[in-house]
């Protein structure tokens, strides 16, 4: 060793190592430690770069559902004024079909409800929400058949809900002679019309409050109200 | 050809018989720097100061310049295989020069044009051996040498060196006009005051001669005579190897130009003869040795040609040079590659910062995107909360609605186009309508329909029912009935309309009752129609 530093002399050494030393050092740093930074910085930039991506997208959803939304809300507000929304009480039918019958001057109505059954529709569904729909036939005695049908414009259109008609008869059962003018003259209702109209009641209501009972297989379960 | 400055820098110690002479070659100049004589004081002291400070410290490269040099041509080698060469050629050397420590073996090429015949192929190579004595000079050289710690670039025999150099004077003198001559004599005083002459024949050293002659400047009639002397001695030992002055040589002088003259007067035998001073020499070989103190020594020519070498002739094998230069090579070679790994590293570090930098300032940038996003879907987010409803129902219901809403049946829309069509005439008696389940579910009840997909349009039935006065002709009737059905179908153009019972059936494949005469009259004959119509508004 003493020969190999006489020969090479001590400065040569020392350059040789502070090269080794330099090379060691910026080896270390460069690969112990700036490259796994750069890499976990590339990691982070990425997270960073997708989540406001995520964010952007995001934005611009609810950007987009916002002025839908907007639009929709009057929509909404409709269906909540038309009672699109409401729990299918008997005692509002009721009132209801009176007004009808009354507002379309048929003679009479008689009307069945039956008892609502679930309808599980997958769009409302998305809202916690289920179909109520309850069967209703009506029977009527009019005077004229226009004003059965003015009858069906009025059920369909100021029915609390949805009303979906399944089917319509109307059956004229006498001909206007001088009995019935005369009749008719004397303030006495006649009846020269039999009308009859079925139709499906629908309303939207939340799952949680109504409960289903149990029902025949093949049929709609019928809808029971909670308390 | 080369580029000057990219040729080595080396210190070049010529070591002559009266002392040791320095020189500092770089690629635009060759300085002597000092002289050392032998018996000088503290000979070593002086020469490692000068080879660390007056030269700073360059790798040393030894030009052996002493009358002492021993060579022995036309030595043959036995064909061996390559592995083997080397030994071989290490004990031929010991066995020609047995008390030499300085050997060297250069094999001669033949003259260009000349084929190698078969038997001296078979013969092996020609070789020429060279050897030093280990002397008290040389030993003090190599001792300064190791003690200065430089770099050391070998140990060289000056003449064999400079053969390549005489040649390529002579190609430079003889230009495109001529072919140089097959002996170029190249004759130059050294400082030491000695005469060199170096002979070569076809462009490899035949003979070299050192002799001392009058070392003056201003009597150039007796520098003359005594060179011209020496050249002739010089010729007649040619003649030993096949010279004749017939054969034409080019003579090179290095001197001053005056001497020269001189000397070109005295030359009787036929040659191209050419003078120089040692820097002119220097320009007609592309190489610039400096201003020189006096020009008309070549030591300075010679020093310049193979200090700037990179490739050597002969280099010399000493083995006590042998101990430090090999380390130090390595040493340099190591110190070398690692300058190399550390400017790589260096690269790749500063490369790795500026991703670093970047990766920083992106990281700092996307930040203030998120921040801004953030806020900006907040923003959106507290202003569907400021909406005061629950956004999933408000889609939910109004999807769902428009979902019965389409398959609902329009029954109105038919009963005021079937009373259109029926017009003030016809009277209708009895009229159903009936919701049919639409035809695409009715075939395949098990399809499940998309939550967003439209809903098929809504199918109805419905049945009327017309009576006629008894009155009526029967043929009246029935064209009734069918321009009614002609009717319907224009106004419901989706729908099918068939009259499944008419006033009376009048064709031949129609029953038909009636009545007629008394039994009229008491139950008039009731005519009446049925239609179905079916399809779609």
């Amino acid at each position: 060793m003493g020969e190999l530093f006489q020969i090479l002399g001590i400065k040569r050494i020392v350059i040789l190592l502070v090269l080794i030393g330099i090379n060691g050092i910026v080896g270390a740093v460069t690969y112990l430690y700036v490259m796994p930074h750069n890499d976990d910085l590339t990691r982070q930039l990425q997270t960073i770069t997708a989540n406001v991506t995520s964010k952007r997208k995001d934005t611009g959803k609810l950007e987009g559902e916002y002025n839908i939304i907007q639009k929709q809300k009057a929509n909404f507000e409709d269906l909540r004024g038309a009672g699109f929304f409401s729990n299918q009480n008997r005692a509002v039918a009721r009132q209801r079909i009176t007004d009808i019958q009354k507002f379309s001057n048929v003679l009479s109505a008689k009307y069945d409800i039956t008892a609502a059954s679930i309808e599980k529709n997958p769009l409302a569904a998305d809202s916690g929400d289920v179909v109520l729909n309850s069967p209703v036939n009506i029977k009527v005695d009019a005077l004229d058949d226009v004003d059965f049908y003015n009858f069906v414009y009025w059920v369909e259109n100021g029915f609390p809900g949805l009303v979906s008609v399944k089917n319509i008869k109307v059956t004229r059962i006498t001909d206007v002679n001088e009995t019935t003018l005369r009749a008719i003259g004397s303030g006495i209702p006649v009846t020269l019309v039999n009308g009859e109209v079925s139709f499906e009641w629908r309303t939207m209501v939340p799952a949680k409050d109504v409960t289903i009972t149990a029902n025949p297989p093949g049929s709609s379960p019928p809808a029971k109200p909670k308390g | 050809m080369s580029l000057p400055f990219l040729s080595p820098s080396r210190t070049v110690l010529l070591v002559g018989d009266e002392a040791l002479y320095i020189y500092n070659v770089s690629f635009n100049a060759a300085r002597l720097v000092d002289t050392v004589p032998w018996q000088a004081d503290s000979f070593e002291e002086t020469v490692i100061g000068l080879i660390q400070k007056e030269c700073g410290g360059k790798p040393v490269l030894i030009l052996n310049d002493m009358t002492d040099q021993h060579f022995k041509g036309g030595q043959r080698m036995p064909k061996v295989g390559p592995l083997d060469k080397a030994n071989v050629l290490e004990r031929k050397l010991q066995v020609a020069f047995p008390t030499y420590p300085i050997r060297g073996a250069l094999a001669v090429k033949p003259p260009k044009g000349v084929a190698v015949s078969a038997a001296d192929k078979k013969q092996g190579g020609l070789y020429l051996f060279a050897a030093v004595p280990m002397s008290e000079p040389i030993a003090k050289t190599m001792s300064a040498v190791k003690k200065s710690l430089s770099s050391v670039s070998g140990f060289f025999l000056l003449p064999i060196e400079v053969s390549d150099m005489v040649r390529a004077l002579a190609e430079a003198l003889a230009g495109k006009s001529r072919k140089p001559s097959r002996w170029v004599v190249f004759i130059g005083q050294h400082h030491n005051g000695a005469l060199r002459q170096v002979i070569t024949r076809d462009g490899q050293l035949a003979m070299t001669r050192m002799t001392p002659v009058t070392d003056t400047d201003t009597d150039h009639e007796i520098w003359a005579q005594e060179v011209h002397q020496e050249f002739k001695a010089t010729v007649s030992y040619l003649s030993r190897f096949g010279f004749t002055p017939n054969d034409g040589v080019d003579v090179i002088v290095v001197c001053s130009p005056a001497a020269g003259s001189v000397l070109e007067k005295l030359i009787d035998i036929p040659c191209h003869y050419s003078t120089f001073t040692a820097p002119e020499a220097a320009r007609e070989l592309g190489i610039n040795i400096g201003q020189q103190d006096d020009p008309r020594y070549a030591d300075s020519l010679h020093a310049a040609w193979v200090g700037r070498k990179s490739r050597f002739i002969l280099p010399m094998q000493a083995k006590d040079l042998a101990k430090v230069h090999k380390p130090r090579q390595v040493a340099a070679m190591a110190m070398f590659v690692m300058l190399l790994a550390g400017g790589y590293q260096g690269w790749v570090l500063f490369n790795e910062m500026q991703k670093t930098s970047a990766a920083n300032e992106g990281i700092e940038t996307q930040q203030r995107a998120l921040t801004q996003a953030t806020a900006a879907y907040e923003a959106e987010v507290a202003k569907m909360n400021a909406l005061g409803f629950d956004v999933k129902l408000v889609q939910g219901s109004i999807k769902t609605f428009n979902d019965i809403e389409a398959r609902r049946m329009h029954e109105l829309v038919m009963v005021e186009k079937i009373h259109q069509a029926l017009g003030d005439s016809l009277r209708l008696d009895t009229m159903t309508i009936e919701y049919q389940e639409p035809k695409a579910e009715n075939n395949n009840k098990k399809k499940i329909r998309l939550p967003d997909a439209p809903a098929p349009k809504p199918e109805m039935r419905a049945s009327i029912k017309l009576s006629f006065p008894p009155t009526i002709e029967p043929v009246v009737g029935v064209k009734e009935v069918n321009n009614l059905r002609t009717r319907l179908l224009a106004a419901l153009p989706n729908c099918k309309v068939d009259i499944t019972k008419n006033v009376a059936g009048l064709e031949y494949s129609d029953t038909y009752k009636g009545e007629t005469g008394d039994a009229q009259k008491n139950t008039p004959q009731q005519f009446y129609a049925e239609l179905e119509i079916e399809g779609t508004l």
